[in-house]
């Protein structure tokens, strides 16, 4: 079965591990520029440093110049949900096509036969997804370093929550072709679970799944966190206690990235009178990062890994 | 003789619709049974119940004294089944599905696969979905025999093909027989077909077996009764009567007789095999329910 298995799903294997390549042919040239212009531009000594106006402008321009591998790596976030619908094809298509009928009946058992179908799909998975985060973590290494890896663009990439969100595509993919039988909206199901799972989790779980911190100063004289590399939930002028004060301001630039959080200070400078404004930021610290990272993935990929068992558990026990 | 496959009591019920019930059969080793009977009248639900796609909702069914639900490795390897519409990996090459059956059956022979496929004239290099639907059919049923098995049940291998590939298909399954002695399960519509392979024959309908026996001892023991117009009474108490039609001057009888016929007003005649499966197929009334006993006395 081994074989059987192997013969069945290489092609998908070998289309995701393209798309993989694909990706790092791009990554890896526009990693080691942007590194190198990081280094030479001293750019890892702005980190932290607020005051200096020098630094700021810098750190920006480098942002902005490098937008365009921070947008790579936004779209490469989709990589684990298309490896897993194609690495779940070959098991919904035995039972569409009714080829399981065929493998059912050769002298190995059904479990043997889910085994291998499942196990293979994983494991593929785990790779293609294994070598997006390598390839994320190396190749955004500067734009992480100055902007922190909470954004999207980094955080779905890098650690383990790729492979949360491919297991959970396969899970939805695989459960609804062992209930259905159909491929193709099993598949495309899974897709729209999926986008809706993502957008679900990245604007309004993930900055709930630890209480954020609150953290209030003066805006006069006094400085306010470093929240560079932070993911800033909300930032507003405050009174001393933290209570927002109605006002007309709004932040100049995203608070969500954490790109622009230094212009927003600058911004909210002018508005400010005197000595009673204070300004409150919530938001989770990026030494946060891998306690996110294990909670989604025991959530994102715990439902996967239930709907791959309930597909295992359906298929032994009820198809025929 | 020992039966090859076995049923008690068997039943599959699907919502409130009985596909399969209460079936006995007893289907000796050595045999060839072909399995007849109207769409959805049950053929294919007591095949996947043989090899173990599905289970029983009531009942028991063993294929060479084994269940195959509960003890697949006993039953698996000793079955070759091609399934309806014999479905295989259209991605497959004919030698990567070769090698599909080499790696999932301990009991594979190569050679046999090697020399059917040449027999067929196919080429090893060709893919399973660019051939015919008779050439998948016979891919399959290779898949099947070189398992070397001791049963092969075949659920309408022959339904999609055409005439020409139906009896090279049904050459294959003979051959097999005749070499091998193996004991197979055919279910059809095409009755001309099985009468020319079968030695045994099972007539299901509306989840119900109609009449289990060696043909043979069918074609001997049913009658066709033709005399003036009259109702079947006299005989209907003797003997089962399947059919009755009538014309202005004269009742026709296919009768079912235990013993002979012994009545000077009809003319008795020989029926042929396809009248009586289409007899029973016709027949609303009280089932000609048989023992088991009636196949395993081949």
């Amino acid at each position: 079965m081994i074989w059987v298995g192997w013969r069945q799903q290489r092609l998908e294997t070998a289309i995701a591990a393209g798309v993989l390549l694909a990706l790092a042919a791009v990554a890896i040239p526009a990693g080691v520029h942007m590194a190198s212009v990081y280094a030479h531009e001293h750019l890892a000594s702005c980190v932290g440093n607020a005051e200096s106006s020098a630094c700021g402008l810098a750190t920006g321009s480098f942002q902005t110049r490098f937008v365009g591998v921070n947008l790579l790596f936004t779209w490469s976030t989709l990589l684990p949900a298309v490896a897993a619908l194609l690495l779940a094809a070959p098991f919904v298509l035995d039972l569409d096509s009714g080829t399981y009928r065929l493998f059912w009946t050769q002298s190995i058992t059904r479990r043997r036969w889910l085994a291998v179908k499942l196990g293979f799909g994983v494991i593929a998975l785990a790779a293609v997804t294994g070598g997006l985060t390598v390839l994320a973590m190396w190749a955004r290494a500067p734009l992480d370093h100055s902007g922190g890896r909470m954004g999207s663009s980094a955080y779905d990439a890098e650690g383990i929550v790729p492979l949360a969100y491919g297991l959970f595509v396969f899970g939805i993919a695989v459960a609804l072709g062992a209930l259905w039988r159909r491929i193709v909206p099993a598949l495309l199901l899974a897709f729209v679970a999926y986008v809706i799972g993502r957008a679900f989790m990245d604007s309004w779980l993930r900055e709930r799944l630890l209480a954020p911190v609150k953290s209030t100063w003066q805006l006069a004289g006094q400085h306010g966190p470093n929240l560079d590399r932070a993911l800033v939930i909300d930032q507003f002028l405050s009174d001393k206690s933290g209570t927002r004060i109605a006002t007309a301001f709004r932040p100049c630039g995203s608070t969500s990235s954490g790109f622009l959080t230094h212009t927003n200070a600058v911004c909210a400078q002018p508005l400010a009178r005197g000595a009673h404004a204070y300004m409150t930021a919530i938001y989770q610290p990026a030494s946060r990062f891998w306690e996110l990272q294990g909670i989604e993935f025991a959530i994102v990929a715990g439902i996967g890994a239930l709907l791959v068992l309930l597909a295992a558990w359906w298929t032994q026990r009820r198809v025929a | 003789m020992t039966a090859a496959l076995e049923t008690r009591a068997l039943g599959k019920r699907y919502g409130s619709n009985w596909a399969l019930h209460e079936c006995d059969l007893a289907i000796p080793e050595g045999s060839v049974t072909a399995l007849v009977g109207p769409n959805g009248a049950g053929k294919t639900t007591l095949l996947q119940l043989a090899v173990g796609l599905i289970a029983p909702t009531t009942g028991t069914i063993e294929v060479l004294g084994h269940d195959a639900r509960a003890e697949p490795l006993h039953v698996l390897p000793h079955v070759g089944f091609v399934a309806q519409d014999h479905p295989l990996p259209r991605r497959f090459t004919i030698a990567e599905t070769l090698k599909l059956g080499r790696e999932l059956n301990p009991t594979w022979d190569d050679a046999l696969a090697e020399r059917r496929i040449a027999e067929l004239g196919l080429s090893r290099r060709q893919r399973v979905g660019t051939l015919s639907g008779g050439q998948q059919a016979q891919v399959a049923l290779t898949l099947a025999l070189a398992k070397r098995p001791k049963v092969l049940l075949l659920d309408e291998p022959v339904a999609s093909l055409d005439p020409l590939a139906r009896r090279e298909f049904l050459s294959g399954v003979l051959q097999a027989v005749t070499e091998s002695g193996i004991t197979v399960v055919l279910s059809s519509h095409i009755i001309a077909d099985l009468e020319r392979i079968c030695d045994h024959l099972i007539i299901l309908s509306r989840g119900r077996t109609q009449l289990v026996g060696a043909i043979e001892d069918i074609l001997a023991g049913h009658r066709l009764l033709t005399g003036p117009r009259t109702s079947p009474g006299g005989v209907a108490r003797v003997h089962d009567v399947i059919r009755e039609s009538h014309t202005e001057r004269q009742t026709t009888l296919l009768v079912r007789a235990n013993g002979h016929v012994y009545d000077a007003d009809w003319q008795l005649h020989e029926v042929d095999l396809e009248e009586i499966v289409l007899a029973y197929l016709g027949h609303d009334g009280g089932v000609a329910e048989t023992e088991p006993a009636a196949v395993a006395a081949r």
